[in-house]
């Protein structure tokens, strides 16, 4: 058993798993039936002792106010084989997420002196991912983004091409995108739309993503607390829509007018193709009796004269 | 145009001794040359071993083409149940890649590999030109090198104009087109081509050429080219293609109208293509990563249905109308057809009905039959 004040909790040389993830279940395990693994350390002649593996252990063991830990203390050897066992031992246990992969990865670089080739074909399928240069710099990418961006990834499900895409913009950026993610729990699909509309306008509109959120009035709607999330989720959309897409989206209103102002029997629809590719328009009668269908094609027979028919056909 | 000068040259075996092998060792004699077997590995290894696609490109590869030079375009395929109006236009692909780094170039996402590949049995190419061509005297063929790599700019070293020029001006049913955005001409100036190459360009404003096509001629040199063209008697052809939709883009592609028949007769223009930006979506993905400062992602680009991204409907009408009105002011002769477009795009700009790809096709070979 060793005291956790003789643990050096800062040096975090052989750590892959950043300091902030979640310890709710550890926690719950550790009060249920005690710390069941022994923390892994070496030690060190000048300063305490240095952990190996165990960070989180370690850290929800802290929370819970325990000041002993059942260990096992190495004599030193060189840190790139500390490491290697560390990295090891950790994934016979569990899978690693993107972020530790991309930790691991810099690390292997960083401090223990991995080249490029040895990263490529030795540590990329260690680590279950194909072994090429693409891969590679992607994840020396993600293991070295802001911390805010890699705790969205893990906490709120932020996408990776995304966090790769924001860790270009500003601080203030890439916080209104994390918060929109979180505040209406985007999912992927989701993400990709809003980032692609506020990157290809930022870009457009040459300014910040912040900037662009203000010009189009999503701010506003984004604080109207008389509508539903889904009401304003839906409402920044359709801003940002209008503003990337303006003739899709000025088509789009010409058409629904048009279709509205037909007044279409219930039980009948009008259909253009999507995006208006295409030349035809089809009108659907849909009914449950034949009765239904003629009066339904009775209906529909008001239509003929409608001017609405032509114009709406000018718009393919 | 920035001059091509690979690092490496391999050559297949089974190629050693052929013209175009001599030409390109002959023109290349301070690069280090690995002579192999077969190229199959090496290609296939190729995208992982090279962290970019611009260094790998300073790998040529001279292979043997084992399959067929010669197809139909592949614009003439039906693709997720939607037909576009294509010009019945047919391929040689006696090379794949391209060393010039235009943003929209499909070819990156497009090629499996990305080393500069020209194929050297051009001795096979020709026997299959002869029988696909000079066999079918009764059919009429367009054809064209430009589908996987640019017609011109590696010819400097290549040299392989030469055999296709002579063998094209002994073509009664035969037109060749070689389509660039080189001023790669050296080789064909004093050809006996009998009229039956097209030498052809691909023309946007400067500001897109600058911004977009990275290591092309400027418009100048191409111009400068296409006049030595047509005092060497040569039909010369313009593709305003991808037509980019931007703030100017009505100016700047007026401008470009007028400059280009300023300088070129009509009436030694065979034909003029017009091609709005259209890409598949992955094509898109490459571009945000590799040219990143490029505005074409920003376009008011939808899908259609042949599972490309595409201006939206009306944008891209009105780009082809003005388009065609411009170049019909200027040279009022010249055929223009639109490339790979919607039957309802094309009646819609043409006012007419659309023809049939073969029509089409017919209609542009006799204009130098």
């Amino acid at each position: 058993m060793l005291r956790v004040e003789d643990v050096d909790v800062e040096d975090r040389t052989y750590a892959v798993t950043p300091g902030w993830f979640a310890l709710e279940k550890l926690r719950e395990s550790i009060q249920t039936v005690g710390l069941l693994i022994p923390l892994r350390l070496e030690t060190d002649a000048v300063r305490k002792l240095r952990l190996i593996s165990g960070f989180r252990r370690l850290k929800a063991a802290q929370g819970l106010d325990i000041k002993e830990i059942p260990c096992i203390i190495s004599s030193p050897k060189p840190p790139r084989e500390v490491f290697m066992e560390a990295l090891w031992e950790n994934l016979a246990c569990r899978s690693f997420t993107e972020v530790e992969k991309g930790v691991a990865l810099n690390k292997l670089r960083n401090q223990f002196g991995s080249e490029e080739s040895e990263l490529i074909k030795e540590f990329l399928p260690l680590l279950e991912l194909r072994p090429d240069r693409f891969h590679l710099e992607r994840y020396l990418s993600i293991g070295e983004l802001p911390e805010i961006i890699q705790k969205a990834m893990i906490l709120e499900g932020l996408s990776t091409d995304i966090a790769l895409g924001i860790s270009r913009w500003r601080k203030q950026e890439q916080v209104l995108f994390i918060e929109l993610v979180a505040r209406y729990q985007l999912g992927r699909n989701r993400q990709k739309g809003f980032f692609e509309m506020l990157r290809d306008l930022r870009k457009t509109l040459r300014t910040t993503a912040s900037t662009v959120w203000k010009q189009v009035g999503a701010e506003e709607i984004d604080k109207d607390s008389e509508l539903s999330p889904q009401d304003r989720l839906a409402g920044i959309h359709r801003l940002l829509r209008a503003q990337r897409y303006p003739n899709l989206t000025q088509h789009e209103e010409k058409y629904r007018k048009l279709r509205n102002s037909l007044s279409l029997p219930s039980g009948t629809k009008l259909d253009v193709p999507p995006y208006f590719e295409g030349s035809r328009v089809s009108f659907t009668i849909d009914a449950s009796s034949a009765g239904e269908l003629r009066n339904l094609v009775r209906k529909s027979k008001d239509l003929l004269d409608r001017q609405e028919l032509d114009e709406i056909f000018a718009l393919l | 145009m920035k001059k091509y000068k690979p690092d490496i040259v391999y050559v297949e075996t089974s190629v050693e001794d052929s013209a175009i092998t001599k030409n390109v060792l002959s023109s290349l004699p301070h690069v280090s040359v690995q002579r192999i077997d077969s190229s199959t590995e090496l290609l296939e290894n190729a995208r992982e071993l090279n962290p970019s696609l611009a260094r790998a490109k300073k790998s040529l590869v001279l292979a043997e083409h084992k399959g067929e030079f010669f197809k139909a375009c592949p614009g003439q395929q039906v693709k997720g149940g939607s037909r576009n109006i294509c010009c019945n236009y047919y391929v040689i692909n006696f090379a794949s890649n391209c060393h010039m780094e235009c943003s929209y170039c499909y070819l990156q996402a497009y090629l499996n590999f990305p080393h500069m590949v020209v194929y050297a049995n051009v001795e096979d190419l020709i026997a299959e030109l002869v029988s696909q061509i000079s066999n079918h005297p009764k059919q009429y063929f367009r054809v064209g090198t430009g589908e996987l790599a640019d017609s011109l700019a590696l010819d400097g070293f290549t040299g392989y104009s030469l055999p296709l020029v002579e063998f094209f001006s002994k073509q009664r049913n035969a037109v060749l087109e070689l389509k660039t955005k080189s001023n790669q001409i050296q080789n064909l100036v004093g050809l006996n081509h009998n009229g039956r190459t097209v030498v052809a360009w691909s023309l946007n404003p400067p500001f897109i050429q600058f911004s977009e096509e990275h290591k092309t001629s400027s418009i100048e040199e191409r111009l400068t080219a296409a006049e030595k063209c047509v005092e060497a008697g040569y039909p010369v052809a313009f593709h305003f293609d991808p037509i980019i939709h931007y703030p100017e883009w009505r100016r700047d592609y007026r401008d470009l109208i007028k400059e280009t028949f300023a300088r070129i007769p009509s009436g030694s223009v065979a034909w003029i293509s017009l091609g709005a930006l259209r890409m598949p979506d992955t094509l898109k993905e490459v571009i945000q990563r590799r040219f990143p400062d490029s505005i074409l992602p920003l376009g008011e680009l939808i899908p259609a249905p042949d599972g490309k991204l595409r201006y939206f409907k009306p944008i891209r009408t009105e780009m082809y109308e003005l388009m065609r009105k411009w170049v019909g002011e200027l040279g009022s002769d010249v055929p223009v057809y639109a490339c790979m477009e919607r039957p309802e795009v094309w009646e819609r700009v043409f006012g007419a009905t659309h023809p049939s790809n073969e029509a089409l096709g017919d209609s542009l070979v006799q204009v130098v039959s």
